[in-house]
């Protein structure tokens, strides 16, 4: 990875939130780059750290209570981590611009659109009002709002929740940023709704070539938008890859969960949803090995005791699960709701062995 | 239990609601459908499309404008008093928020003890409990948990204890309004599975109601598509989805994002539906969906079209059909 220079490039990065309850680990130890015209899907369930990770590259989370540990965030050749909060207005909204889930509470629900997207351009960059209202305008025509001088005057609370979600979409493009985070951006919308933006983000990414960071749990808008994808659980990757190598060779069993938990839309099948059973551990004390443990049927005895590091699996494929370490056997992903075969003979030889702990 | 026989059959079911100044919001307007019994039929549409509406009108939290509503052969659009009570204890609702559902101020001993005790089940306190505990042991959860309060339990929990309150009072029919939207994925699996199992153990016949066409489609057996205040379509699950003859059900379809990335690239460069659902409020005489569907013809604009069968068990309400065939 160090061959080349990627856009954003995060490397080993701890968040802990200091609570009066004791200290939350939101982000334990997460490495991931973007390079620009790619879209990485960042994919879990919610409290897994998903939010916190990108929060943390934009630096929005007040601090305290969250705190970087460790780990560094690296962006045209510094590491923002070092950054002041008045050093990072520079980059936030003008090199990284966020979408995030809730548009009705992201805008400003007392301001006219178009002043609250003309004062964003003012901040960073010395042009007239008249010069920002003229962009704005056109980049709200761009997203697809027909009348955007009508939008321009009006107040978020008018918009419906597409239109509303389309005005983050043009704000957030206002100064060409070369990152886009986009937090559940279509989460709160419907199918319908939620294909047009999707197809919005895909259009603009082509014109611009800037890099989209998408934080999901719906994995059909993963397939529909993602270059590459990383898997996340209780705050770490657990697995990272090209979105079809974690599709149709997913190597770690939380993936498998979340693929087999879906519905398949094409063919209705008659077997039962994978569900995975229990929830997610609790990040005041996460456990000492592998997170995922408590919840695995795979689960052995060096899973509780030491957490596994990123195994390779192939060329920028990696997961972190003992079953990839070579004395684990072979093991594939079972066609979803036969989870039984799952286990190869060899994997149970070495199961009964180790004593592994069967849930 | 014979196939044939439906359990609830809806005739042009009518609700409105005034919203001032002489507008009259048309939020379900003549909906018919049956639900044979212990099947699932879906419920499906964007958000306000009526369907919620629909739900709540079924088990009377609405009163109906228009139309009938039978329920095992008894007209309930209109009971009253003791008859109501009976038809609550019957039909059952899970609701789609699992923090706003449930009571903060009681104990989900009490949450579930209540049904029972408006319905007179189980003498006295003690038993009652005792089926509570039964209760929450048959929805994964343990009877240690009867003594805590709602806010101690997480999303997945919560809706467990709701569907534990609906079970409680032993009812025919459970209207699940987005009963699991608001879960993670692998959590929406669990609480699906479980439906799925208490339908074939004890017989029940859901309305399932939600916007993620893929659960629905796990989950049903038929599926109607609403589209303000109307259904568009209504049919068994493998002509719906696999032949759906409604220009907005194809559009619908078309937009829900697969789980499958060679399938989505293959669909990236197909259309979509354009354009946002307009308003229920005084609509025109014609089609509802003439403001995006890329069929449209003036007469669509002129006349609302009528249900017509398109297929064995397979209705849809279109014009462009109607020529067609």
């Amino acid at each position: 990875m160090t061959d080349r220079k990627h856009l954003l490039n995060v490397e080993n990065l701890h968040v802990s939130f200091d609570t009066y309850a004791g200290e939350v680990k939101a982000v334990r130890g997460v490495n991931f780059y973007v390079d620009g015209g790619e879209t990485l899907a960042i994919v879990g369930e919610s409290g897994c750290g998903k939010s916190v990770t990108i929060q943390t590259v934009m630096r929005l989370n007040p601090e305290p209570p969250a705190r970087i540990k460790e780990g560094r965030v690296e962006y045209g050749g510094e590491d923002l981590t070092k950054k002041t909060d008045r050093e990072m207005r520079a980059y936030r909204g003008k090199e990284f611009a966020m979408i995030f889930q809730d548009a009705m509470t992201s805008l400003n629900p007392v301001s006219r659109i178009g002043k609250q997207m003309v004062e964003a351009i003012c901040i960073h960059e010395k042009v007239t009002k008249e010069e920002a209202k003229s962009r704005v305008i056109q980049m709200l025509g761009k997203v697809g709002l027909s009348n955007p001088e009508t939008v321009f005057r009006r107040y978020p609370h008018t918009l419906s929740g597409g239109q509303r979600q389309r005005v983050m979409i043009a704000m957030a493009l206002c100064c060409h940023p070369s990152i886009l985070l986009a937090d559940e951006p279509t989460t709160a919308l419907d199918v319908t709704t939620q294909a047009q933006i999707l197809r919005l983000m895909k259009d603009i990414q082509k014109d611009t070539g800037c890099a989209i960071i998408l934080i999901t749990h719906n994995l059909g808008v993963v397939a529909r938008m993602a270059d590459r994808v990383a898997v996340m659980y209780a705050g770490q990757m657990v697995e990272k890859g090209s979105l079809r190598d974690v599709f149709y060779h997913p190597r770690h069993p939380y993936t498998w969960g979340l693929l087999g938990s879906m519905p398949d839309m094409q063919e209705r099948t008659d077997t039962r949803l994978a569900s995975i059973p229990g929830s997610p551990p609790d990040l005041f004390a996460p456990p000492k090995g592998c997170a995922f443990a408590a919840r695995c049927r795979y689960c052995m005895e060096v899973c509780l005791e030491h957490n596994p590091g990123e195994t390779p699996v192939s060329e920028g494929h990696c997961a972190r699960c003992w079953l990839l370490d070579e004395r684990a056997g072979n093991l594939v992903k079972p066609p979803v709701g036969r989870d039984e075969e799952l286990v190869t003979p060899a994997m149970r030889d070495y199961i009964k062995k180790g004593g592994g702990a069967d849930v | 239990m014979s196939e044939k026989t439906d359990l609830l059959v809806v005739e042009n079911l009518k609700k409105y609601f005034s919203v001032g100044r002489g507008k009259v919001l048309h939020a379900v307007d003549n909906v018919s459908f049956t639900v044979p019994r212990g099947t699932t039929l879906g419920l499906v549409g964007e958000s306000g499309c009526g369907k919620t509406t629909v739900g709540r009108t079924l088990v009377r939290l609405y009163e109906p404008d228009g139309g009938k509503i039978l329920f095992d052969g008894q007209d309930i659009s209109g009971v009253r008093g003791r008859e109501k009570r009976e038809l609550t204890r019957r039909m059952q609702m899970v609701y789609q928020d699992p923090y706003a559902s449930l009571n903060p101020f009681f104990t989900v001993g009490e949450i579930i003890t209540e049904g029972l005790e408006i319905h007179g089940i189980g003498a006295g306190k003690k038993e009652r409990m005792e089926i509570a505990y039964g209760l929450l042991e048959k929805v994964g959860l343990h009877r240690e948990h009867a003594n805590r309060f709602p806010h101690e339990f997480s999303g997945g929990q919560r809706q467990r204890v709701g569907l534990a309150r609906s079970l409680a009072v032993n009812p025919d029919f459970i209207v699940c309004d987005e009963a699991i939207s608001a879960l993670d994925v692998s959590v929406q699996a669990q609480i699906v599975n479980m439906l799925c199992d208490f339908q074939e153990s004890m017989g029940l016949t859901y309305l399932f109601i939600a916007h993620d066409l893929s659960m629905v489609r796990y989950i049903s057996d038929r599926t109607a598509v609403m589209y303000l205040g109307t259904v568009v379509e209504v049919g068994d699950n493998r002509e719906v989805y696999d032949h759906p003859a409604h220009p907005y059900t194809q559009g619908l379809l078309q937009a829900v994002p697969v789980a499958d990335p060679d399938y989505e690239q293959e669909r990236s460069r197909q259309n979509i539906m354009l354009g946002e659902v307009s308003s229920p409020v005084n609509p025109g005489p014609g089609c509802r969906f003439c403001s995006r569907c890329p069929h449209v013809t003036e007469r669509c604009r002129q006349e609302m079209p009528a249900l017509r069968p398109v297929g064995t068990g397979h209705l849809a309400a279109c014009h462009a059909l109607e020529q067609g065939g």
